[in-house]
């Protein structure tokens, strides 16, 4: 028999298996967030040319294991919550199969771990891509799979939730949009990790001496689809956790939840083309091929996150104008509760992944400009301001929430976590901008010494250069300091913080379940005798709101101008065809 | 020309204003192609050539720097291409 509680807080109904696999995977997800932020500090070390940290080999050894625990092992673990939240808790209903959940969960665990000793024992730094003929160790490989093995149990778990829900009919018409956006992410997850299947099976068979020969450009193709398309994962979740937290904070529906489900049906469609834009400068593949995925299946995909852009801020708009806040274009905006780090960090996450990230974005995915971005230090900047700061924010906001919510615990520190999203965007920002000026002056990525000391030959980049590189290197320190300041909080909270709930048993933050005595629910209450919450039901909110289409318009005209500038440093290269 | 293991493989001595076909390759991983500091930037792939026409329009030293990770010596990897007045 299932087992519910309700937070007497937020009113959401959690199902105890659920809730013990959500608590898991946040804290795993926390955990490798340390491990890549103590990394990261030591890449930005040594990228800010007057430091220089670390020796060559330490270095590539450590921006290989920041990359892969950033983006693959602290994003996707917590997804693996928020997809249990977004089906189990939002739907009112109990988790599909929860042991095969915890085996999902168990590998990877194991994945994670068995990746991390094969980077740490030296011998597999590869970067993230581990473009072959570059060969890693054999155990490398086989963390990988192990994990995408247990994020895609996971993908399962989730699918028969909801389908456990719409038989037991806890909810009416179709599910709610945050499921829905989460349902995209789940789709898009199936795809990726059938990508990395394809590529990564043979890579590590090839590793162990089953097959003599992977082909380069076709594990660049393939490894992209995996490699981009996992980024799209993320949008559609931090997306998703927009949507919650617009309507969490401010009560908030959509402006129009017909136009922001078809939005997130545009990232099924098209997004996963983004892939192509690793490969614009490639050879062996058709001009034609690149053309088609880097204007019309981009550009609908951009459209997509120019909606969820558009709608989100105007889905608050008009939430707050209701309240009463009508003066001006932006009272709205001034009287938002900026020092709740649910909000500053929400909507700090929205604003640098649109205008940095998005621009940026279309800027380097276009075929001809990419001849002057590629593999220059701009690519980590732009993913860095979508993934590090769109999604990361997003994920960290989140985590206030579910602190009180899910663990059941006060802030610790309350003061920090207040300052922690303006640390942390200001960080990001400053490095991420400093990041694209060096990449345009021609700074290259992955690259351990841009004074090429001990080379034959020699080269000098500009003064400028090494300037940006200095300020991006001040910026990545107080990025790292922002990123310390949330695992502070959010690992004192769950040790120390005051317990919420009375009856609270003693390891409750670390996955094992409250006292039997919170669970006093055996089935959800239904429709209609329960009042359901903003983001549980269905509605638009309206289009009544004139701040947000300002903001948008100032994103478009940035976005023209930088985007002219570039097609300008593009016309002064040598003329080639 | 031809990127391998830590070094771009020859020299280029070209002529200004003249069109050549470049063909270039790598002998053993993936490496960048990097023309410092007009910023051209391909992606060198082993076992496929990439073939283009260049035309460069100005005279001067310009430095090739790899910018594909190719293990622990890619800070090491530089080529040259001259380009003299004709």
């Amino acid at each position: 028999m299932a087992q519910f509680r309700v937070c007497p807080d937020s009113g959401f109904y959690f199902d105890r298996s659920a809730e013990s696999l959500m608590k898991a995977n946040a804290v795993a997800g926390a955990v490798s967030l340390l491990i890549a932020g103590i990394l990261g500090l030591g890449v930005i070390l040594t990228r800010w040319q007057e430091v220089h940290l670390l020796p060559a080999d330490l270095f590539y050894q450590v921006l290989t294991g920041h990359g892969i625990n950033a983006l693959i092992f602290w994003i996707i673990f917590f997804e693996m919550a928020i997809l249990y939240f977004a089906s189990s808790t939002l739907l009112r209903t109990r988790l599909a199969a929860p042991r095969w959940a915890w085996l999902g969960f168990a590998l990877m665990i194991i994945g994670m771990v068995m990746n991390n000793v094969a980077v740490l024992q030296g011998n597999s730094s590869v970067m993230m891509t581990s473009y072959a003929p570059m060969q890693a160790a054999p155990h490398f490989y086989l963390g990988l799979i192990l994990f995408a093995v247990g994020a895609l149990i996971g993908c399962f778990v989730f699918l028969g939730t909801l389908v456990i829900a719409r038989d037991d009919k806890t909810y009416e018409g179709s599910i709610p949009l945050v499921t829905f956006g989460a349902l995209t992410a789940c789709i898009i997850a199936v795809f990726t990790i059938a990508s990395g299947a394809i590529i990564l099976v043979p890579t590590f068979l090839w590793s162990i001496g089953y097959i003599g020969h992977i082909d380069a450009a076709m594990y660049r193709v393939i490894w992209w689809g995996l490699g981009h398309s996992s980024q799209q994962i993320n949008v559609a979740a931090h997306v998703s956790v927009w949507y919650l937290i617009a309507g969490v904070l401010f009560g908030a529906r959509p402006m129009s939840e017909k136009v922001s489900r078809f939005a997130f049906l545009l990232y099924i469609l098209f997004l996963q083309l983004a892939s192509a834009h690793h490969i614009l400068v490639d050879p062996g593949i058709s001009s034609e091929w690149k053309v088609f995925n880097t204007s019309y299946a981009m550009y609908l995909a951009v459209l997509a996150s120019m909606i969820h852009g558009l709608t989100v801020p105007g889905s608050v708009e008009v939430a707050q104008r209701a309240k009463g806040y009508t003066k001006g274009m932006f009272e709205w905006l001034r009287k938002a509760p900026w020092g709740n780090p649910v909000f500053s960090g929400f909507f700090f996450s929205l604003i640098i992944f649109g205008f940095i990230g998005g621009i940026t974005g279309v800027v380097m995915g276009t075929e001809q400009i990419n001849l002057i971005i590629h593999n220059t230090i701009y690519v980590p900047a732009h993913f860095h301001a979508t993934v590090a700061v769109g999604t990361t924010l997003a994920f960290m906001a989140l985590t206030y929430l579910l602190i009180p919510v899910l663990f059941r615990r006060a802030l610790f520190l309350p003061w920090m976590a207040k300052w922690q999203p303006y640390v942390f965007s200001a960080g990001m920002t400053l490095m991420i901008l400093f990041m694209l000026g060096a990449g345009t002056l021609g700074v290259s990525r992955r690259h351990w010494d841009m004074d090429f000391t001990g080379a034959l030959l020699s080269f000098e980049y500009s003064g400028t250069a090494y300037t940006m590189m200095g300020v991006a290197g001040v910026g990545g320190v107080l990025g790292v300091l922002g990123g310390a300041m949330y695992l502070i909080v959010t690992v004192g909270s769950l040790l120390f913080g005051k317990k919420l709930d009375e009856s609270a048993g003693l390891f409750q933050g670390f996955g094992v379940p409250l006292a039997p005595s919170s669970y006093n629910v055996s089935q959800p209450e239904r429709l209609p005798m329960a009042p359901k919450l903003a983001v549980e039901q269905h509605g638009s909110g309206g289009m009544e709101a004139p701040g947000t289409f300002v903001l948008a318009l100032a994103l478009l005209v940035c976005f023209v101008v930088y985007y002219f500038i570039n097609w300008d440093y593009l016309a002064s290269v040598w003329p080639l065809s | 020309m031809l990127g391998r293991l830590w070094q771009w493989y020859p020299i280029l001595e070209l002529e200004k204003n003249q069109s050549y076909r470049l063909h270039l390759s790598s002998m053993d991983w993936n490496h960048g192609f990097s023309l410092q500091p007009v910023n051209i930037n391909l992606q060198i792939i082993p076992g496929y050539e990439m073939v283009l026409t260049v035309t460069p329009d100005q005279a001067g030293e310009f430095t090739v720097v790899c910018n594909e990770y190719c293990g622990i010596g890619h800070h090491l990897m530089l080529g040259k291409i001259y380009v003299g007045e004709n």
